[in-house]
């Protein structure tokens, strides 16, 4: 079925379309000097440090062609090809780090590339990031002809849409006050809507819809989708698997730098979510690779999923009971510390929250170096089969930032099977089950619900 | 593919080799490929953004004077204060020769465009460092962004040239100063062609700090201290070395005549004096004696010589190198409707070409790695 789909996406990118964009052999290389001795230091090159390095050894500079420190090479990218066609919305996906970023970047000559070669026909915005160049002295009227001048619009395109950009933002009251006084919310709707109004061929988005309020981002949302659908191209980069799949019909996956497919966004989401878990349902999080934010007071060592006689397992039959077991380990003293997972389903949509400190007084203290393992125990899981995953993190009392999050922590597959009994498995198109009893009252029966008892 | 997508003429960007037009059709066609090495601006492109070259200055000026109590007023306190300080301590103090001119006109004149092209290229210097936004997160010619920063100290400019005429109104009509060796001549038309100059100038220093100074983190130190040497060895507050009229070195001598006995001579400024009072009671010697016969010889010594090994003709030699030092003068000269030193002008003219040209190829050079090293 799949190979089918495939055959049907090749058709479409026959050369009777219009190529917008076309990506041939684009790598990236960044050289990682190490100069100093902080990682920090390594970025930034002291006119102390040649001068210095200079009198040092200067042989050894004019030999080495005046290399400094020991250069490490990073493939950000890496051999990319592809190509878009006239009025395709095609999205970027990808872990932390993948190169999707530098990718955009290239594409919007941001930065250059070490090799290769980009095509782009018609007139390019991007939007990396919402209201880039906004000044918060300057009011919103002053920001909006900035801001869209930066973005590429003339000044006469910008005063025909002025209107329209301050309704879409919402903010019409505020208009000529001073950005400094608007809230988070405000600007990043003023920003957006100044970006939504570019009248251009292609558009580079990056994930600049993770902002806002969740009304705001509908409309976001909706503003994009028309985008997509008004024969713009567009590129879009998202962790958001629902809003790829909703807007682009066409995704390429990105990983440490290298296209490993393309293809339609429904199986690239599956891959790239497949791609995090790896079916084993214990996982070492103490690897620096694992991405996480938080403040890393106490963090999350190992996740593992365990039956629910507490075997090692990976894959969950529908409706049969886990438990979660993660083991943390304290850096800092903290008081009233407790756990939260986050079930999403492979779209990445969230299904239910367990909280640590909702059922029952789970709440722990920790000293310094010391660890300790927090249980959570599910008797059923109602869901059907399908990729699922947990977020773990930890936090305490009162605190808004998260002590420790990781997204995706642990993945893992429910299996389908015959929960009802009935021999059948339940139809697909839904999230969940629940275990349910029925009654039936025909005319003759006395236990008909609706006529009272 | 819609027509009214047809605007803009092809552009490459780029070192697209032999990538030939493709077409002749107007749509816009980007090809990203690695830059490096030198390569000439693309000039076409920084027109296509003069829209935004306009925005990021007002936006530069608008900061600027938002918020402060004084707003552009400062534009014009700024050279003013500048003005009255120097005419205390260079002008009443140490006396610093002008030529007949008031000091405080002398000063003025030259510290306007003096101070143009010092807060154009501290802006420029910093320009980049100070808005990593709009280099990181999106794309721009990044020229424009010191050139913008150039553009809003012009602002502060034309107010300060506004003061200054009202300046020289007043020393013309009212003050009662001294005001004989000044006068408003056709020259004074010179102040526009001059003032492009600077801007150049300008352009060019500034672009090369601000690259620099990306590259470089450090290098931001230097800047303000490179704006006060640069001043110093600039005739904004003293007068240029080659306006100042040359001293001979004359010595005076008594070498013969009748009366050669009786007289002295200062041999510096060739004063003559009797050697004995005559005594004005005795009318005889009053009678034989009022008038004195002496040969007096002035010997001119050759200037090279007694200045050949000096420190000061080499420094002098040194600050011909300043395009600001032509430049300067010749605005003052050109205001104040004195001789303008063409040839010193000329010599500028070509050092700030070569300038303007040397840092923005330096900066285009350099603006591909502004994003990732920033």
């Amino acid at each position: 079925m799949q190979i089918s789909f495939e055959a049907v996406y090749c058709g479409a990118n026959s050369d009777s379309m219009t190529k917008r964009i076309q990506v041939e052999n684009l790598s990236k290389c960044y050289r990682i000097g190490h100069v100093g001795s902080s990682k920090n230091g390594a970025k930034y090159r002291m006119l102390r440090d040649v001068l210095i390095d200079a009198v040092k050894a200067p042989i050894r500079n004019l030999r080495s062609g005046a290399a400094l420190g020991k250069v490490e090479e990073f493939w950000a990218l890496r051999d990319i090809n592809f190509e878009v066609n006239q009025g395709e919305a095609l999205a970027i996906v990808g872990r932390n780090g993948a190169g999707k970023s530098t990718l955009l970047k290239v594409l919007t000559q941001i930065t250059t590339p070490t090799r290769g070669q980009a095509t782009l026909h018609g007139r390019v915005g991007s939007l990396l990031e919402v209201g880039t160049g906004f000044h918060p002295e300057l009011t919103g009227r002053e920001n909006v002809f900035l801001n869209g001048s930066i973005l590429g619009m003339g000044r006469q395109e910008i005063k025909s849409q002025f209107d329209q950009i301050v309704d879409f933002a919402g903010i019409q009251r505020f208009i000529d006050t001073p950005v400094k006084r608007y809230s988070s919310g405000m600007k990043v709707r003023l920003g957006f809507a100044v970006a939504a109004h570019l009248d251009l061929e292609i558009l580079l988005v990056d994930e600049v819809l993770a902002v806002g309020d969740a009304e705001f981002q509908r409309k976001c949302m909706g503003k994009m989708d028309e985008v997509a659908h008004s024969g713009r191209t567009v590129l879009f980069v998202s962790h958001n698997m629902t809003a790829v799949q909703n807007l682009c019909p066409r995704a390429i996956l990105l990983e440490a730098g290298q296209l490993v497919m393309d293809g339609p966004s429904g199986s690239v989401v599956e891959r790239y979510l497949a791609s995090f878990g790896t079916l084993e349902s214990s996982r070492d999080l103490t690897d620096p690779t694992v991405p996480r934010t938080g403040t890393g007071e106490v963090r999350v060592e190992k996740i593992e999923l365990l039956s629910h006689e507490g075997d090692v397992l990976s894959a969950v039959l529908m409706g049969e009971g886990i438990r979660i077991r993660i083991k943390v380990r304290a850096k800092s003293d903290v008081r009233s510390a407790y756990a939260n997972f986050v079930l999403s389903d492979s779209r990445g949509d969230i299904i239910t929250v367990l909280h640590g400190n909702d059922s029952g007084d789970c709440r722990f203290d920790l000293n310094s170096g010391e660890e300790a393992t927090v249980e959570c125990m599910l008797p059923q899981m109602n869901l059907h089969p399908g990729m699922y995953a947990f977020n773990a993190s930890l936090r305490h009392k009162g605190a808004n930032e998260p002590l420790d999050r990781i997204e995706r922590a642990v993945s893992f597959e429910i299996l389908p099977a015959d929960v009802f009994g009935t021999g059948k498995i339940p139809s697909k198109a839904q999230k969940i089950f629940l275990a349910s009893e029925w009654s039936v009252a025909t005319a003759g029966s006395s236990k008909d619900p609706f006529r009272g008892a | 593919m819609s027509d009214t997508l047809i605007e803009d003429p092809q552009t490459f960007l780029g070192n697209q080799q032999g990538g030939a037009e493709k077409s002749s059709r107007a749509e816009r066609v980007t090809t990203i490929c690695p830059r490096s090495g030198w390569k000439f601006i693309d000039l076409g492109e920084l027109w296509r953004y003069r829209e935004l070259l306009f925005f990021l200055t007002w936006r530069d000026v608008k900061i600027r004077y938002k918020q402060s109590m004084l707003g552009v007023l400062w534009a014009v306190i700024q050279p003013t204060m500048y003005m009255v300080v120097f005419t205390i301590v260079f002008g009443k103090m140490a006396k610093v020769p002008t030529d007949g001119i008031p000091y405080p006109l002398f000063s003025f004149s030259a510290l306007i465009l003096w101070n143009f092209f010092a807060v154009g290229i501290a802006h420029a210097g910093n320009s980049l460092v100070m808005s990593p936004q709009l280099v990181t997160k999106v794309y721009v010619p990044r020229l424009t962004i010191p050139f913008a920063s150039v553009g809003s100290a012009l602002f502060d400019f034309f107010i300060a040239f506004g003061v200054l005429i009202l300046v020289m109104v007043f020393y013309f009509n009212f003050s009662g100063a001294d005001v004989s060796e000044v006068a408003i001549r056709p020259t004074i038309l010179m102040v526009f062609p001059l003032l492009l100059l600077t801007i150049f100038a300008a352009l060019g220093v500034g672009t090369m700090l601000a690259a620099l100074n990306v590259a470089f983190r450090d290098f931001k130190h230097t800047i303000p201290f490179l704006v006060q040497l640069w001043m110093f060895a600039t005739p904004a507050i003293y007068m240029s070395l080659d306006e100042t009229k040359p001293v001979d070195n004359v010595s005076f001598a008594i070498t013969g005549g009748a009366a050669a006995e009786q007289l002295d001579i200062d041999s510096d400024s060739g004063a003559l004096r009797l050697k004995k009072t005559p005594d004005v009671s005795n009318t005889n010697e009053a009678a034989a004696t009022s008038t004195y016969n002496v040969d007096v010889t002035a010997t001119v010594a050759p200037q090279s010589e007694v200045k050949e090994f000096s420190v000061w003709v080499w420094i002098k030699d040194l600050l011909r190198l300043n395009p600001m030092n032509g430049i300067i003068s010749s605005f003052r000269a050109a205001l104040l409707g004195q001789p303008i030193p063409w040839h010193e002008l000329g010599f500028s003219a070509i050092l700030v070409v070569i300038g303007f040209v040397v840092g923005s190829l330096y900066f285009y050079r350099l603006e591909p790695s502004f994003a990732d090293i920033i």
